[in-house]
């Protein structure tokens, strides 16, 4: 990965979170990232919503092409991101390798 | 003792029961939506409520999956999986990124459908039809992968 964020990690033999990574130790990073990902995401959102709301009137509606070139933006984005993930998980576990690739 | 290991079996079968309601509902929304493309727009009642089932059906396939984690982590992934199968850890690896991915779009999903009606603002289709397809993509990945990890080692 390019970039990392220290997060807790929780010890399933242990019953316990920590926020280093030992080694040897079966634990699990996933849960932390789930909290930083929802919340990040979530404070983002409200950020963008609040300056909308600032600026536009409820009423107010984006034109259809805007609209258009907004929803195939975002569908790229999407695709691109999960082939990404895709890639580094079987990169990491040795998936393309299993299969001769 | 790892968290919740006495109830994994019941807790994982009720993984798969939820699943199921999950993966039929957004099968037949996927289907409606296709329908829209075709600009055949007579089953928006019955898409709009796919999509309400869908959401509570994610979110408690969601819990559970999480709840069952750690109990996974040890006795499938640390024992059999990590030493013997790895390539299977890049299989579930890439099912719960796209799960948690799958979370938030499904949030995009509802609410998007809660704000408009298919056959008014077809441009909004642009977002709708796009999401649809890739959140079925993400339900059929996890339940392919799920149920063939699980035939691989189900349990302990």
């Amino acid at each position: 990965m390019w970039f990392s964020i220290k997060l807790p990690r929780y010890y399933p033999l242990e019953h316990t979170w920590k926020w280093i990574k030992e080694k040897g130790v079966p634990s699990q990073g996933w849960y932390g990232m789930q909290a930083f990902a929802f919340l990040a995401a979530g404070i983002v959102t409200l950020i963008i919503y609040l300056i909308l709301k600032h600026y536009n009137s409820a009423e107010a509606h984006l034109k259809p092409a805007l609209t258009k070139v907004l929803g195939v933006a975002v569908t790229l984005i999407l695709i691109t991101c999960m082939i990404y993930m895709l890639y580094h998980e079987f990169d990491k576990w040795g998936v393309f390798s299993s299969i001769g690739l | 003792m790892v968290f919740l290991e006495n109830f994994y079996r019941v807790l994982l079968l009720a993984h798969l029961f939820a699943t199921f309601v999950l993966v039929g509902s957004m099968t037949h929304n996927l289907l409606c939506v296709i329908g829209y493309i075709r600009g055949k727009f007579g089953r928006q009642k019955l898409e709009w409520l796919y999509v309400k089932v869908s959401l509570w059906a994610y979110l408690i396939v969601y819990v559970i999956g999480a709840l069952i984690y750690p109990a996974y982590r040890i006795h499938i992934r640390h024992e059999y999986f990590d030493p013997q199968l790895p390539w299977a850890t890049g299989l579930f690896e890439v099912k719960e990124h796209w799960g948690a991915v799958g979370l938030g779009l499904f949030f995009v999903f509802y609410f998007l459908r809660r704000s408009f009606k298919p056959a008014e603002e077809k441009e909004k289709l642009f977002l709708y039809v796009p999401l649809c397809f890739i959140l079925n993509v993400i339900l059929w990945y996890k339940i392919v992968i799920g149920c063939y990890l699980t035939l691989l080692k189900g349990c302990w």
